[in-house]
């Protein structure tokens, strides 16, 4: 297993690029041998992430890229999330209140709510041209309890 | 993903196939909103649905709001453990009854 080789993907900011951005996911984590449920867990995360970016983050209808960083090794992998849309930090959206009752609900920052429940750390970097998410997820759990898929 | 109806007893049977994501949910939603409108008891077979997120998890929230209007009965079955949780991370595991087959969710509650 190469744990020094990383991985990046430019995507366009286009709901259309989640099945490459899915792909990624499952190649980075086949390649080594993380546990399908926690390829699930980062799967699921960064499409929550990637559609509030398509959906929320510009204020033009140009086509812009979102630069997608997988870095691994034996404890953890993390992934970073660059855009050039505006400056928005997700960290400080209200939080959820997942014990109201069905029909008070809305599914307004339920995306957030899971990413951040589902890794283990997420920090948000303002950058000059925009923003970038760090997530950590951290291996061993799945993996030792399971043994590899 | 792949949406298919049936009948069984006096519930509409769905059953929602493959992976559930923000570009095609907007499809799921549309049927689920028909459904729910048409129908008042129905069944969700969630043994071949792989992945679902937020705006999956919206849709179904949307219909199980027409279902509950009308006092009416939604059950999911053969939900997979990964997607239990994320209805448990989400709150969802309260509102969404789940059971473990097909025969455990038409007979609840008779």
């Amino acid at each position: 297993m190469n744990t020094d080789e990383n991985l990046e993907v430019k995507l366009p900011n286009s709901l259309a690029a989640l099945a490459q951005l899915h792909a990624t996911v499952e190649h980075f984590c086949r390649s080594r041998a993380i546990h399908s449920d926690t390829e699930f867990k980062i799967d699921l995360a960064l499409e929550e992430i990637f559609t509030n970016i398509v959906r929320y983050g510009y204020d033009d209808t140009q086509p812009h890229e979102i630069v997608v960083r997988f870095k691994g090794n034996r404890d953890s992998v993390r992934i970073s999330v660059e855009d050039d849309g505006r400056h928005f930090n997700p960290l400080l959206a209200p939080a959820v209140d997942v014990n109201a009752p069905a029909a008070e609900r809305r599914i307004g920052g339920l995306g957030i709510h899971l990413v951040r429940n589902l890794l283990d750390q997420v920090r948000y970097q303002r950058r000059p041209t925009g923003n970038r998410l760090i997530l950590i997820k951290r291996l061993g759990k799945e993996e030792n309890e399971h043994g590899h898929p | 993903m792949d949406i298919r109806e049936s009948e069984i007893d006096s519930f509409a049977l769905l059953e929602i196939i493959g992976r559930v994501t923000s570009e095609n949910s907007e499809t799921l939603k549309e049927y689920l909103q028909e459904l729910g409108k048409r129908e008042q008891q129905v069944l969700i077979d969630c043994s071949a649905l792989e992945y679902i997120s937020s705006t999956g998890l919206g849709a179904l929230l949307i219909l199980l709001k027409l279902i509950q209007k009308k006092n009416g009965t939604l059950r999911l079955f053969s939900v997979s453990p990964r997607i239990v949780e994320v209805f448990k991370i989400s709150g969802f595991e309260k509102f969404f009854p789940i059971f473990s087959s097909l025969e455990a969710a038409r007979r609840a509650g008779n």
